[in-house]
């Protein structure tokens, strides 16, 4: 038992600075913090369900029974991806595999490390929510109360025996999909776009079953909690444990699902034990693959720029963790665009909203834009190790950050030409190409800005196989300062629809664009060297 | 060849770099020159300044003070031209680990301007010496240590530089990679080049070069030529423990 301790210490010590001394006093600004993020949580889901409420929506015992399912559901997705990056692939394994002690203490610990986590998680997102539930239900009593203390213990362990059991499937998936670079994003952006595709179709079919509009908006509520506590009911388990946590009188079903736990997390450990040994091992390990190579390698003669290019292309798209990060948004941009704007079409009801439709469609190509644009934010980063080749080769700093630049800009304006094809049947196509146009400068100053934040602020320490965006600082700068070009875009375009100056704001727009483009592109140039030449490694 | 007439390769001269804000200089007010076709071992503790030396002349690391000339070209006026005559192995073995052993080496041959067929030329004859040529096509993250060391050597010398510049170079390799990349530097400074290259290996300085140097705390403490020392009777051993141990005693 001290072995599995002193192992689950060390593990949780890696991944933060809570535990590293157990003296009050260096962890007290620990301890405001988490409570200082739990206070502007509860407010903020507050806020978000003050209007749900004020609209008449009921708070019962089905209501509960959904939420109960809904965070289950969340918290099998965040269990099944921390098993995968605990058990499966974590880079401590190797050095844990050497300690003296027996294969199921560590398994043992890491389950419990698996376990914080998802307690954690649970606790951040139900804390707040039932909170807040109990504060507009006034009728919640004690048993609610005590009730929420004691799920937070119990409703981590299905989701992790059920994560637990995924991952199984989804690690040899993966292994798989390891050497199928291509087909493994193939079927991430798939997923996505069926997800996407998923979601639009749920907010259409919501706004033909239930009418929004000021007119029905009582008889809309009436149907949406007839819905609730039809479906509420059927959610059999949670319907029970819900029932529990509003009556002491219901409180057998307690026992009865620690039961069930015990049941599950002990057929969890039995099954999934042998299956951690051997696919954590074989993480670690390295293969050649015996082919039969030629006898003698020619080589092809590309020039420097090119060169360059290929290098950031072959690097990028060889890891499908980079391309679905980078290139996201990029990919799936027309496909985005196009269903957001059928959707605000179908739901738009006045000439109103009408006006500000292509307002509206441009905000959200830019911000897409932007999005496509983060890659940038680590172009320097994503060397990691392999920087100093940059600075030893006999090639102009100007040449290899153009090659950088170019990369992203060829992929993005690509996506927005795309999305200009598809957006021209919904929109008159002079609105969509001025649009586009002034996306496209933007788009540009917005690469230059991210670079220039990367080059000033650099990290070349990690091995250069990382996933790029995680070792770079500047990725939420670049985040940040896309959606605020994207969204101010947008709104001027909103706002000056109701003057009905036909093109001329769009002329504004890429006016405004080109010299914010100019501007950052002439301070990235004029920095180049000078900063290039300050990154030490 | 009289002193006159001599030919430095590499000039280091007067070189003095501190990091960032630091008042203490990593190196300080260093000299030496390299002749052509001679290996030079670069010797020190740790934390002495090898590494910062060799990333400064290799163009790495910006320097406060003095100049370094490779083959009569300044790194500091001249980079981009000084750059084309170095060949440099990292200490940290990094390579471009999504590329394949044979996208790097093209990658850096098409960096450095070299004809397809010189590159083709030389690659294949260090992947026969390295017997590497097995892997050459697979990505460089499923090379052991030794093979990414190896390949590092093979893009360092694609375009067959006149100053091949190696920091620690044979630590953990394992003997036989250890005597074919020994084999490598003795070959390219026959054919008239130079190598200079960091070690902890006494032996293999003392083996290998023609001449070395020691520095500690970024100041250098004497250069040796190998073969007068052996005609002495010193070993590099004793000098390079009594030149450490006297400064600290």
């Amino acid at each position: 038992m001290r072995n599995v301790l002193l192992l689950l210490k060390l593990q949780l010590d890696n991944q933060s600075d809570l535990l590293k001394t157990l003296k009050p006093k260096k962890m007290i600004p620990s301890i405001i913090k988490i409570f200082a993020l739990f206070v502007l949580g509860t407010l903020g889901v507050g806020l978000a369900l003050a209007r749900v409420d004020m609209m008449g929506f009921a708070i019962n015992r089905e209501l509960l029974s959904i939420v109960l399912l809904a965070t289950q559901v969340i918290s099998i997705v965040f269990a099944t991806g921390n098993i995968i990056k605990t058990l499966y692939m974590s880079k401590d394994n190797e050095m844990l595999f050497c300690l003296p002690v027996t294969p199921n203490q560590l398994f043992i610990s890491k389950l419990l490390v698996i376990y914080i986590k998802e307690f954690a998680v649970n606790a951040a997102i139900s804390i707040p929510l039932y909170l807040v539930l109990g504060f507009f239900e006034k009728s919640f009593g004690a048993s609610y109360y005590l009730s929420i203390i004691m799920l937070l213990f119990l409703l981590p362990i299905t989701p992790i025996a059920l994560g637990a059991f995924l991952s199984i499937p989804l690690m040899l998936l993966i292994r798989f999909l390891r050497k199928h670079t291509v087909l493994s994003i193939l079927l991430v952006f798939s997923l996505v776009a069926a997800c996407l595709w998923a979601y639009t179709s749920f907010v259409a079919t919501a706004f033909t079953e239930f009418d929004f509009s000021g007119q029905e908006q009582i008889q809309t509520v009436i149907d949406i909690n007839q819905k609730i506590v039809w479906l509420g009911s059927k959610i059999l388990v949670y319907y029970q444990l819900a029932g529990a946590m509003l009556s002491f009188s219901l409180w057998y079903v307690y026992p009865l699902f620690i039961l069930a736990c015990l049941g599950i997390a002990v057929a969890t450990i039995f099954f999934t034990r042998h299956f951690f040994f051997k696919a954590a091992m074989s993480s670690l390990e390295k293969t050649i693959k015996k082919r039969r190579e030629p006898e003698y390698d020619t080589f092809k003669k590309q020039g420097v720029l090119a060169s360059l290019f290929k290098k950031e292309c072959l690097c990028v798209f060889r890891s499908a963790s980079d391309v679905f990060e980078y290139f996201l948004f990029t990919i799936l941009m027309p496909v985005i665009v196009f269903s957001y704007d059928q959707l605000l079409l179908s739901i738009v009801i006045d000439q109103g909203g009408t006006d500000m439709t292509p307002g509206a469609h441009l905000m959200v190509v830019a911000i897409l834009a932007m999005l496509s644009n983060i890659s940038s934010a680590s172009a320097i980063s994503r060397d990691g190790g392999n920087f100093y080749v940059s600075k030893m080769v006999p090639v102009g700093y100007y040449s290899q950050i153009f090659a950088k630049f170019l990369f992203n800009a060829v992929f993005t304006a690509a996506a927005l030409l795309a999305t200009s094809v598809v957006s021209m049947f919904l929109f008159p196509a002079w609105q969509v190409l001025l649009g586009t146009v002034a996306v496209i400068f933007a788009s540009i100053g917005h690469i230059a800005y991210s670079i220039d934040t990367d080059i000033k602020n650099p990290t070349v320490f990690n091995d250069g196989d990382e996933k790029s965006s995680a070792v770079s600082k500047s990725t939420p700068k670049s985040l940040i300062y896309g959606l605020i070009i994207g969204f101010v875009m947008g709104v001027f375009m909103m706002i000056t629809a109701k003057m009905e100056l036909s093109f001329v704001p769009y002329i504004i727009l890429i006016a405004a664009a080109f010299v914010f483009m100019v501007y950052r592109v002439y301070t990235l140039v004029l920095r180049i060297n000078l900063r290039y030449d300050k990154i030490e490694m | 060849m009289s002193e006159l007439e001599t030919k430095y390769l590499l000039e280091i001269k007067n070189l003095t770099k501190h990091y960032g804000e630091s008042n203490v200089n990593a190196v300080e007010d260093l000299s030496i020159s390299l002749k052509e076709g001679e290996i030079y071992g670069f010797l020190g503790p740790n934390g002495a300044g090898k590494s910062t030396t060799i990333k400064s002349l290799v163009g790495i690391y910006p320097f406060q003070h003095g100049d370094i000339l490779i083959n009569g070209v300044s790194i500091k006026t001249h980079p981009l031209e000084a750059k084309k005559n170095v060949g440099y192995v990292s200490d940290n073995h990094a390579v471009f680990e999504r590329l394949t052993g044979y996208e790097y080496v093209n990658h850096i041959a098409n960096l450095y301007g070299v004809d397809p067929k010189d590159a083709e030329e030389r690659t294949n004859r260090l992947l026969d010496i390295f017997k590497l040529r097995f892997a050459f096509h697979q990505p460089i993250k499923s090379y052991s240590h030794g093979m990414k060391q190896k390949i590092s050597v093979i893009g360092a010398l694609v375009h067959n530089p006149k100053l091949w510049v190696l920091d620690e170079p044979l630590t953990g390799l394992d003997p036989q990679s250890s005597y074919q990349l020994k084999k490598v530097m003795k070959q390219h400074a026959k054919e008239g080049n130079t190598v200079f290259f960091s070690s902890h290996i006494l032996d293999v300085v003392e083996n290998l070069c023609n001449r070395c140097c020691i520095i500690k705390k970024g100041k250098l403490q004497g250069v040796y030529d190998i073969k007068e020392l052996k005609a002495r009777g010193e070993s590099l051993e004793e000098i390079f423990v009594s030149v450490i141990g006297e400064e600290d005693k």
